[in-house]
């Protein structure tokens, strides 16, 4: 491996790393909304409804970022 | 064409092979979805969104930050092994197999408040046991793959060129993360 290879290599592992730090941010961001929004709507009837997006939003995170679903049809990941 | 060319051509077609490991991964996560899934909902069949008093919701979050947390790490230890950095991958993969440990511990901890507040017995306590022991037996299946990888990575068995085990292993991991998403409302929230 040339040294300029090596250079290259360590620019795509910071890039692809921050991309995976970004969406770690964004579910312990919405994590944190959805348990304030627990503690300020606890005993009404539409909790589930309301905690239901950040549920969703964080497994497709999750999919995405992590598990790169896309790449089962074709994908960029 | 002679059997060793039709032979030979199968060995030539590289990508075959991660294709097929991927999507088979992915229909096992996929029947793995079905079997939380019927959990899930005997939840609700049973309790509705009846939450007792005694949850200790604090302990709850922190260990879901656990366990995000030890999704990073094993998406770092995942990437290390792809861009061939096999240092930072037994760091990131250790981490990892600790935060799990610890998420483990927050567990057991609260399964024994769940026992003297909720046990088995009652509607919501057989939903609690059935959704956290079930989750908790993925983790610990999760645990032994990243562990079975780690040990294999720092001997060098894996490279950015092949890493199929590391991606599979993480990928199941991230699996047991995206479980947790959902259980952790379920129980705790909704």
């Amino acid at each position: 491996m040339t040294t300029e290879q090596v250079v290259v290599d360590r620019e795509g592992f910071r890039k692809a790393s921050r991309a995976g730090v970004i969406a770690a941010i964004w579910i312990a961001v919405l994590t944190l909304i959805e348990f304030l929004v627990f503690h300020l709507f606890e005993y009404d009837w539409f909790l589930t409804l309301a905690l239901l997006p950040f549920v969703i939003a964080k497994g497709w995170i999750i999919l995405d970022a992590f598990m790169h679903i896309r790449a089962l049809w074709g994908g960029d990941h | 064409m002679t059997a060793e060319t039709v032979h030979a051509e199968y060995h030539q077609d590289t990508t075959f092979q991660p294709r097929a490991n991927r999507l088979g991964l992915w229909m096992f996560i996929f029947s793995e979805c079905f079997l939380f899934a019927a959990f899930l909902s005997a939840r609700y069949f049973t309790t509705g969104t009846y939450r007792p008093e005694e949850l200790n919701q604090l302990l709850a979050l922190g260990i879901t930050g656990i366990l995000l947390a030890s999704s990073i790490s094993a998406f770092m230890a995942e990437t290390s092994m792809k861009f061939n950095q096999r240092k930072k991958f037994v760091i990131f993969s250790s981490m990892t197999i600790v935060l799990g440990l610890i998420f483990m511990g927050g567990v057991v901890l609260e399964l024994y408040e769940a026992t003297l507040h909720y046990p088995p017995s009652t509607p919501y306590g057989s939903s609690y046991f059935m959704l956290i022991g079930l989750h908790a037996f993925h983790v610990i299946t999760g645990l032994i793959g990243v562990s079975i990888v780690t040990v294999l990575g720092a001997r060098g068995y894996f490279g950015s060129t092949n890493y199929w085990g590391v991606e599979g292993v993480m990928k199941y991991w991230h699996f047991v993360d995206l479980a947790w998403v959902l259980i952790y409302p379920t129980l705790y929230l909704f």
